[in-house]
C-alpha cells in the first residue's frame, strides 16, 4: 500500500454527493496534445497576465484556494485522463474571482519516494501553458486566465490536460493521471484543504526520509546533552534567571 | 571608535548621546526627501521614493519624539510581529537596523574597528556585533522595553547579554518569545500564545493597550500590503525584469515589516510600486540602461555594508539582474481576521515560518531546498547565489542541499564566503573575480 493510498480514497470519498462534470481525456501525451486551441509547452506563456488583461482569477487568498498532489503505486486508484470540474467553468467566469482547489493524483508501478519533489515541480504550471499564470506562492495555487485565451478556447479541460502534458512528459514513470478542480464555494475548497493538511504531513515525512537517504538530515535531531551548543543555550537560561530575580525578565516559553 | 566613558556622563546627556547618531540617519534620510522635493517634476519612480522616505522619516521622527519627550517606545526586530505594536500605537524601532540602512555606510567601518576593539569576536555576525557596540558605547536611543530574539541564530542572545551588563540598558525590561522547532500546527498554537504574553508585557510595561478590534483592522490593512506585494512580484516574473537589487529586501521588506505594519501607508506605497513596474512591463523595458543578460536569486541578506560597490557593477558589467532575493521573497499567507485567536495563529504563522530569515534558518531545511525549486522556476533564474555570509552558519549547514537541489534543477550554484557588512572580510573585489569567473565558467557572461 502507497503512502498516499488513504487520501486518494478521501478525494474519492469528497467528490461523491458533490454535483460534477467530467471530461476524459486521451492516455498518451501526443495526443492529449492534439487540437489544442492554446500553445502548451516550455515558455508558452513567457510574459505575465496583468489585472487589465485578466479574464478570471483562480483562489485569490480573499477567496481561498488548496493544491496538492498525490502518488501511487497501484494504477488502479487512478482514472487515467480524468478532470473532474466541481463549480463553474471558466467562460462562465468573466470578471470574477473564485476560490479554486486543484488536485493532482497519479499512479505508476515504478514510482517511489524520490519522485516526489520532481512531481511537485510540476504541479505548478509554471510558463507552460498560454494565457495562464500561476502567481508564486508555497502554499496555495493563485492563477490567472487572460481574455485572448478564453477567446481562443480556454477552459478546465485545457488546463488539465496542459497539467497532463506537462506532468507526463517530465516523469515518464508516471502511466495514469486524474485531476480534479474545484471553483464552486469557498467551503468546498475548505473541505479539500483539510485533506491537503494530511498530505502535507506525509509528504513532509517523505521528503525528510529522502534527503536522509542522500545524507542530509532535515531534522537536527539533537538533544540539550548531545548538542555543542548547550553551553549557549546555558548562559542564556543564567541571564534569565538573573534577570528574573531583577524582576526586569519575562521570557516566555519552556526553560527547559 | 568612541571611546567617552559613559559612566561619567548624567541622565540628559546619556539621552543626548543616545540619540545623536539617530538624528543623523534620520536628517541624511531627509536631505534625500528634500532633494526630492526641490525637483520640478517628478516621475513615477521619484514619487515611490518620497513616500517610501516618508514612510522611513515619519518612523523614525516618531521615536526620537518619543525618547525627547519621554514617552513609551520599544526596541524588537521585524519578526516580533509589528502588527500588534502599531495597532497598540507603539513606536518602535529595529535594534539591528543601523547595519542594514545606507545611511550607516559612511562609518561602518569604523564602527566595526570599534566593535574589534572592545573585544567581540569577529566570527560573532557584523550585524550583531554593531548593535552590541551601539549598546556599549551609549549610540542607541534607549527604549522603554525590549523584545529580544531567541531564534533563528544563538549570536542573536549576545545582544541580551549585553543589554543585562550595559549601566544604561541593564533596568529596561526584555521579553523573549520562545520559538518552538517544529513548524507544524501544535509550533502555531505554542508561537501565539507566545506572542499574546509578548502584547501583555507590552501593555504592563508600556501602559499601552491591545484593542483585538483595532489589531484586526491593522492586520486587514496589512493583508492589502501584502496582496500588493504578491502583486508586484508577479511583475518582477518579467523578462526583462522591472527592477533590480534595489526593491525587494531593502524597500518591500522593509516598508512591509520594519516601520509601521498594517498601515495604510505602506498599502500606498506598494500600490506606487505596482504600477511603477507595470509601466515597465507594458512597455517591455527592464532597468533603464541596463541590457538583462542573466538573472539571478541573491539567497540571502543583501551586502549592505558595500551594497553600493558590487550590486550596480553586477547589473552594469554583467547585465546580471538580481530577479529575486531572500527578503523580497514572497512566502506569506493572509491574516484570517475572523476571529481573535485566527489572528494570532496568523501572526504566528508569519512570525515564526514567513519571515525571511527566520524562515530558512529556524527550519526546517527543507525551506532552503523548496524555495530554490520554486523561485527558480518562477522567476526564469539563471542561477543561484549563496553569499555565504560569516554570521550565517545555519546557512553553510545547508550548503550541500542548496548545491544539490541546484544540480537537480540544472541551474549553476555559487557560494562565496564572505561579510554581508564588513567589506574587509572579502573585499568587493575579490567577491567580483568570484562571480565574474562563475559566471563565465558557467557560459552565463
Amino acid at each position: 500500500m502507497s503512502k498516499y493510498d488513504e487520501h486518494i480514497e478521501n478525494v474519492d470519498k469528497y467528490l461523491r454527493g458533490r454535483q460534477v462534470r467530467e471530461f476524459n481525456c486521451p492516455p498518451s501525451v501526443d495526443d492529449l496534445k492534439k487540437d489544442l486551441p492554446v500553445q502548451v509547452g516550455p515558455r508558452s506563456n513567457p510574459g505575465i497576465i496583468l489585472r487589465s488583461d485578466m479574464f478570471a482569477e483562480l483562489g485569490n487568498p480573499a477567496e481561498g484556494s488548496s493544491g496538492f498532489i498525490v502518488w501511487t503505486e497501484d494504477t488502479s486508484l487512478v482514472r487515467d485522463g480524468r478532470i473532474t470540474l466541481i463549480g463553474p467553468d471558466i467562460p462562465d467566469l468573466e470578471g470574477a474571482s473564485v476560490p479554486f482547489g486543484q488536485v493532482l493524483m497519479i499512479a505508476g508501478e515504478k514510482l517511489d519516494t524520490e519522485v516526489q519533489e520532481r512531481i511537485e515541480e510540476y504541479q505548478h504550471i509554471s510558463d507552460y501553458l498560454e494565457g495562464y499564470m500561476v502567481r508564486s506562492s508555497s502554499q496555495s495555487i493563485w492563477g490567472r486566465v487572460s481574455k485572448d485565451s478564453v477567446a481562443k478556447g480556454f477552459n478546465m479541460e485545457i488546463l488539465g490536460k496542459a497539467l497532463m502534458i506537462n506532468m507526463k512528459s517530465n516523469v515518464p514513470e508516471i502511466e495514469a493521471m486524474e485531476v480534479v478542480f474545484v471553483t464552486s464555494n469557498k467551503d468546498d475548497v475548505k473541505q479539500l484543504g483539510e485533506i491537503a493538511v494530511e498530505v502535507d504531513d506525509v509528504r513532509k515525512d517523505i521528503i525528510k526520509a529522502v534527503w536522509k537517504e542522500r545524507g542530509y538530515d532535515l531534522d537536527c535531531d539533537l538533544d540539550c546533552n548531545s548538542c555543542e551548543s548547550k553551553v549557549t543555550c546555558d548562559d542564556i537560561r543564567d541571564i534569565i534567571r538573573a534577570q528574573k530575580e531583577k524582576g526586569t525578565a519575562e521570557i516566555g516559553g519552556s526553560e527547559g | 571608535m568612541d571611546n567617552t566613558d559613559l559612566s561619567t556622563l548624567g541622565r540628559k546627556e546619556v539621552l543626548e548621546k543616545s540619540l545623536t547618531r539617530y538624528r543623523k540617519e534620520r536628517d541624511w534620510f531627509q536631505m534625500f526627501l528634500d532633494a526630492l522635493s526641490m525637483m520640478p517634476e517628478l516621475s513615477e519612480e521619484d514619487i515611490l521614493q518620497q513616500k517610501m522616505l516618508t514612510i522611513l522619516l515619519e518612523s523614525k521622527q516618531t521615536v526620537l519624539d518619543c525618547a525627547e519627550n519621554n514617552k513609551p517606545f520599544i526596541a524588537g526586530y521585524f519578526c516580533n510581529a509589528p502588527e500588534v505594536f502599531h495597532a497598540m500605537d507603539l513606536p518602535w524601532y529595529m535594534l539591528m537596523e543601523t547595519p542594514f540602512l545606507a545611511a550607516s555606510a559612511p562609518y561602518l567601518a569604523d564602527d566595526i574597528k570599534g566593535t574589534e576593539e572592545i573585544g567581540l569576536g569577529s566570527d560573532l555576525c557584523t550585524a550583531i556585533r554593531l548593535p552590541i557596540y551601539y549598546i556599549e558605547t551609549g549610540q542607541m536611543p534607549i527604549p522603554s522595553a525590549v523584545l529580544g530574539l531567541i531564534y533563528p541564530c544563538d549570536g542573536a542572545p549576545m545582544l541580551h547579554q549585553v543589554m543585562m551588563h550595559n549601566k544604561a540598558w541593564k533596568d529596561v525590561p526584555v521579553y523573549a518569545a520562545d520559538p518552538p522547532y517544529t513548524s507544524d500546527e501544535r509550533a502555531i498554537d505554542y508561537f501565539a500564545d507566545e506572542l499574546k504574553r509578548m502584547a501583555e508585557f507590552l501593555q504592563k510595561h508600556t501602559g499601552h493597550s491591545l484593542d483585538m478590534k483595532r489589531l484586526a483592522q491593522v492586520c486587514e490593512d496589512g493583508n492589502k500590503t501584502y496582496s500588493k506585494w504578491q502583486e508586484y512580484n508577479e511583475l518582477r516574473r518579467a523578462v526583462p525584469c522591472p527592477h533590480g537589487w534595489s526593491i525587494g529586501g531593502p524597500q518591500a521588506f522593509a516598508v512591509s515589516q520594519c516601520f509601521v505594519a498594517g498601515d495604510p501607508k505602506c498599502t500606498d506605497w506598494f500600490e506606487q510600486l505596482v504600477k511603477c513596474a507595470e509601466i515597465r512591463v507594458n512597455a517591455g523595458e527592464g532597468i533603464p540602461g541596463v541590457k538583462e543578460r542573466i538573472r539571478y536569486f541573491w539567497f540571502d541578506i543583501m551586502p549592505y555594508g558595500w551594497i553600493f560597490e558590487l550590486m550596480p557593477w553586477l547589473e552594469e558589467e554583467w547585465g546580471a539582474i538580481l530577479t529575486m532575493d531572500m527578503f523580497g521573497n514572497y512566502p506569506y499567507t493572509l491574516i484570517d481576521t475572523s476571529s481573535e485567536e485566527k489572528i494570532w495563529k496568523g501572526l504566528a504563522k508569519r512570525n515564526l515560518i514567513d519571515a525571511p530569515m527566520i524562515r530558512q534558518a529556524r527550519g526546517t531545511a527543507e525551506n532552503f531546498s523548496n524555495d530554490i525549486r520554486r523561485i527558480v522556476k518562477d522567476y526564469k533564474i539563471d542561477c543561484v547565489i549563496w553569499p555565504g555570509h560569516m554570521g550565517h552558519k545555519d546557512g553553510s549547514a545547508a550548503g550541500g542541499i542548496m548545491r544539490q537541489t541546484c544540480r537537480e534543477l540544472d541551474v549553476p550554484f555559487l557560494q562565496i564566503g564572505l561579510d554581508l557588512f564588513d567589506r574587509a572580510y572579502t573585499n568587493p573585489d575579490e567577491v567580483k573575480d568570484k562571480i565574474s569567473k562563475f559566471f563565465t565558467s558557467m557560459g552565463l557572461g
